[in-house]
């Protein structure tokens, strides 16, 4: 027993116990616990969903034509979702999207570059996309593209596998004006009787962008060029009507008649887009039921690239444009949807879209050489043109 | 609020579940620190659950009215705080909470009153708060024999925090001690009662003489018995071996 000379006990210094936080049984419990909570902070807040059960769904209004098929596209849709935005689609025609009132929307994606021209001439707005663009085509079946070729009328593009056709306008134009049919080019040869004269079909010209883009190339066929005056776009939709109106009643359903099974005989050739031929085919591929070989597409000899304008009227329309226009996995969407993407500064490459079609054994539409482009028509002529040629109420 | 679509629900639900988790590690955790850091807090001052034993309610009211006035801006702060607290019993109407410590004979009254209608335990709680607060109270086990290192050791041996000694002297032991041992009753007059406590497995005894008037209504158990002891070391004597100790406050 410790104790000093004169007898008085000594007492051991301690040591003060640790304070608990260094304590081996604090830090068993704790240091899991904690561990794994720093963990899951870091990834919530490098995944910016610390606020996430408070976040706010913006629902943003918007008015489009075709291009809805990429807004109703259940990826885009979750896209969208993961930037809490959801959009609200008020399905009209380009035209009708363009000329109609907008109040409440928070963006207008008109087809093409005549509509989108006609919008922001007429309204204030933030800002505008390009996207992506997609050709106009002329969808067909096999038969009647065969007699095409044979008539001399088309030719199938090298290396196209017998899926795409190009087509030479002026003659096409000849069979409608002679009122040529179907049985007169020897459709009979392939197995079908159709009396019909040969012509395209289009959607509601008053309503629609694609069929004022086809009115448009019609139009340069007949008159060998753009109007460039309010009188002589008069003069020209003057001409061209007939020929147009030729086709009788107009589809406001047109994809719609082409992808059904009586589309054969209800409407053989339709003015559409390319990416909605391509997603056509990419659906029937990956619901392994193949290539759809019954369907094929004729390309004008004088091409038509539609360049829908994403219009953005409002902060949270803006913010949507923005991730659809620069965001990878809105445009890799856009490109699986048959898309024709651009690259921050507008211009095409058909690269991906070959590749991304290459892997679903769909020949690639991309590869034709030697495109002539028609001329794009000033939005105000093709504006007048339309309204003449549809008895269309002015926008 | 997103969380009420069901569309954004199925896209978010995997980052809901991790935030839903996070939340309840971060509870978790919180309450895992505060469980330990509550049972690390008990022993220091472990008065919270004891029973008063004995109490000199006039060493108390020397505690706030000598020592330089040491502890007297830090026992009305203390006394003010309980009796804001809702302490009905604290004080008596006709002294104000509102004006304590305004002046000086007031709040010394206001003080006074507090000890004597409160339980004794409540005032030991005070007490030791104050006294460890001032880094005044060591900390002494009888039956192991050692004293703890801390602040009050380290000002009353006046060296650094860190350089204690491996021994030091009981009578070294200034300040006030806290002794944790086995006590029993030795001796009783009409008015002192005297409890011993032996120091390690040794001969060495402390002695706590009590004056008997704090111990009323109180059965002195005629065993030993567990208890802690603050009080002042006075003197050791080398014949009869024993520690003499002040007490201020016993409880068990």
């Amino acid at each position: 027993m410790a104790s000093t000379s004169t007898g008085e006990p000594l007492l051991a210094v301690r040591r003060p116990p640790r304070p608990f936080y260094l304590r081996r049984r604090f830090l068993r419990s704790f240091g899991p616990v904690a561990s794994l909570a720093i963990i899951g902070f870091v990834a919530l807040l490098v995944s910016g969903t610390l606020a996430l059960p408070a976040q706010r769904l913006v629902t943003v209004k918007a008015k489009m034509g075709s291009k809805a098929d990429y807004f109703l596209d259940a990826e885009v849709r979750d896209l969208l979702l993961r930037h809490h935005l959801k959009v609200e689609v008020s399905h009209v025609g380009s035209r009708e999207a363009a000329t109609s009132d907008y109040a409440g929307y928070d963006f207008l994606f008109p087809s093409g570059q005549a509509t989108a021209g006609l919008t922001t001439a007429n309204m204030d707005f933030k800002n505008s996309f390009k996207p992506f663009i997609s050709p106009l085509v002329l969808a067909t079946y096999r038969e009647y593209a065969l007699a095409l070729v044979e008539a001399q009328v088309a030719t199938e593009h090298p290396g196209s596998s017998g899926y795409y056709y190009e087509l030479d306008m002026a003659k096409f134009v000849a069979l409608t004006r002679n009122a040529a049919t179907w049985n007169s080019l020897k459709i009979g040869k392939h197995g079908i009787t159709n009396g019909n004269v040969v012509l395209a079909q289009t959607s509601e010209v008053c309503t629609s962008y694609g069929s004022g883009a086809y009115l448009a190339l019609l139009s340069q066929v007949v008159n060998k060029r753009n109007p460039t005056t309010i009188a002589e776009a008069r003069e020209f939709a003057a001409k061209v009507k007939d020929l147009y109106r030729s086709q009788g009643l107009e589809s406001s359903a047109p994809t719609e008649n082409y992808f059904v099974g009586e589309g054969r005989g209800i409407a053989p050739i339709m003015v559409m887009y390319e990416h909605q031929y391509l997603r056509w085919q990419t659906s029937h591929v990956e619901k392994g039921l193949g290539l759809d070989s019954s369907r094929v597409l004729l390309y004008p000899n004088l091409s038509v690239y539609t360049k829908p304008e994403l219009i953005t009227l409002t902060d949270d329309g803006d913010r949507l444009g923005h991730l659809i226009a620069e965001r990878p996995e809105f445009k890799r969407r856009a490109m699986e949807l048959g898309f024709r993407v651009l690259d921050g500064k507008g211009a095409y490459s058909s690269e991906r879209l070959s590749e991304f079609l290459a892997e679903k054994n769909i020949p690639d539409p991309t590869t034709r050489r030697d495109e002539t482009e028609a001329r794009p028509m000033d939005a105000g002529l093709q504006e007048e043109m339309v309204t003449i040629v549809g008895d269309c109420a002015p926008a | 609020m997103a969380v009420f679509d069901a569309l954004w629900l199925q896209v978010w639900w995997p980052w809901l579940l991790v935030w839903f988790a996070e939340a309840c590690l971060v509870v978790a955790a919180v309450a895992i620190g505060l469980r330990h850091w509550r049972r690390a807090r008990v022993p220091a001052t472990s008065t919270g659950h004891g029973v008063s034993f004995y109490l000199d309610e006039d060493f108390v009211l020397r505690l706030y009215r000598q020592f330089g006035g040491k502890y007297r801006a830090a026992l009305t702060q203390e006394v003010e705080e309980r009796i804001s607290e809702g302490d009905e019993t604290a004080v008596s109407a006709e002294v104000a909470p509102v004006k304590i410590g305004r002046k000086g004979s007031n709040s010394s009254e206001v003080f006074r009153r507090y000890v004597e209608d409160n339980d004794a335990i409540t005032v030991i709680g005070m007490i030791i708060d104050v006294l460890d607060g001032a880094d005044d109270i060591i900390y002494v086990d009888l039956r192991k024999r050692d004293v703890v290192s801390n602040r009050a050791l380290a000002k009353t041996l006046d060296i650094e925090d860190e350089a204690a000694p491996a021994w030091v002297r009981p009578r070294e032991l200034g300040s006030f001690v806290s002794l944790r041992g086995r006590f029993r009753l030795v001796d009783k007059d009409a008015d002192t009662a005297t409890f011993q406590a032996p120091l390690g497995e040794s001969a060495d005894e402390v002695l706590v003489r009590c004056a008997v008037v704090g111990l009323s209504g109180v059965t002195v158990p005629s065993a030993e018995f567990p208890a802690r002891c603050l009080g002042q070391v006075q003197e050791w004597n080398s014949d009869s071996r024993t520690l003499t100790v002040h007490p201020i406050a016993i409880f068990r």
